[in-house]
């Protein structure tokens, strides 16, 4: 009986590696690209398709909020754009598909050679702020987007996906299964 | 609101979305993410207050006495 408390923790080890799967090594997949550039294009979309749903809501929500509220305090459909802030554009341009949008929408319409001393003229007061905002709006989805294109990140998903589906956890939302009591840091 | 004010607010405002996503990205759990994300914001809030109460003493000190 002492015997089999004394076990050592490598031999814990190899016997706890035995009765779990082996994991297939990590590989490129048209999957994981699509994922990849949907979470660029979409602040959120990677980790609401790996199934990390409130945390793909909360980026969501929180990311797109902070652009568009910069976007609206540059008055007059004044937008980040890529002629006038190069930059700032650059950095914005990781809030994907939302920062080419606003730059088609509104980016020509100051360039227009009739409006360039209204708009030296007339410049919004909270242009710094809004030039902050989608900055860094862009840069933390950039953030997001190395974390969805981390190849341990979709070890984990599958791991949880696997998880839910022997655990019965499938109608609980994300956060609240028992992957979740059980680690809720990633192994990063 | 004064500029002042505009400019805290959105200072409060940047703080709160980068703690936010940066623990959002990390965790899993809500709750854990609510209170790291508080923890997290409040780190940068009380440490850039106290880097700008440095630079207004060493601007008080020195920069001051020029004008």
């Amino acid at each position: 009986m002492s015997k089999s408390r004394k076990a050592s923790p490598a031999r814990g080890r190899s016997a706890a590696s035995a009765t779990e799967p082996v994991e297939k090594p990590f590989s490129l997949s048209y999957q994981y690209l699509c994922t990849g550039i949907l979470s660029w294009l979409l602040p959120g979309a990677g980790h609401w398709l790996l199934g990390y749903r409130v945390r793909a809501t909360v980026i969501c929500v929180s990311l797109l909020g902070a652009f568009w509220t910069g976007e609206s305090l540059l008055a007059d459909n004044l937008a980040v754009t890529r002629e006038v802030h190069p930059v700032f554009f650059c950095l914005q341009a990781g809030n994907g598909f939302s920062a080419f949008l606003a730059d088609g929408l509104w980016g020509d319409a100051i360039h227009q050679e009739e409006n360039t001393r209204k708009i030296h003229d007339d410049l919004p007061v909270n242009l710094n702020l809004g030039i902050l905002l989608c900055s860094v709006s862009g840069l933390l989805n950039l953030l997001v987007v190395l974390h969805v294109f981390d190849p341990r990140t979709w070890r984990e998903a599958t791991r949880d996906a696997e998880a839910d589906t022997h655990g019965s956890v499938a109608d609980q939302p994300d956060g609240a299964g028992p992957t979740e009591s059980r680690q809720t840091e990633d192994p990063e | 609101m004064t500029d002042l004010a505009t400019h805290l607010g959105f200072f409060l405002v940047v703080s709160l979305v980068t703690s936010l996503v940066t623990v959002s990205i990390r965790l899993r759990d809500p709750r854990s993410i609510v209170t790291e994300t508080t923890r997290l914001f409040l780190q940068i809030v009380v440490g850039i207050t106290i880097f700008c109460l440095v630079l207004f003493t060493v601007e008080w000190i020195f920069i001051r006495p020029l004008i």
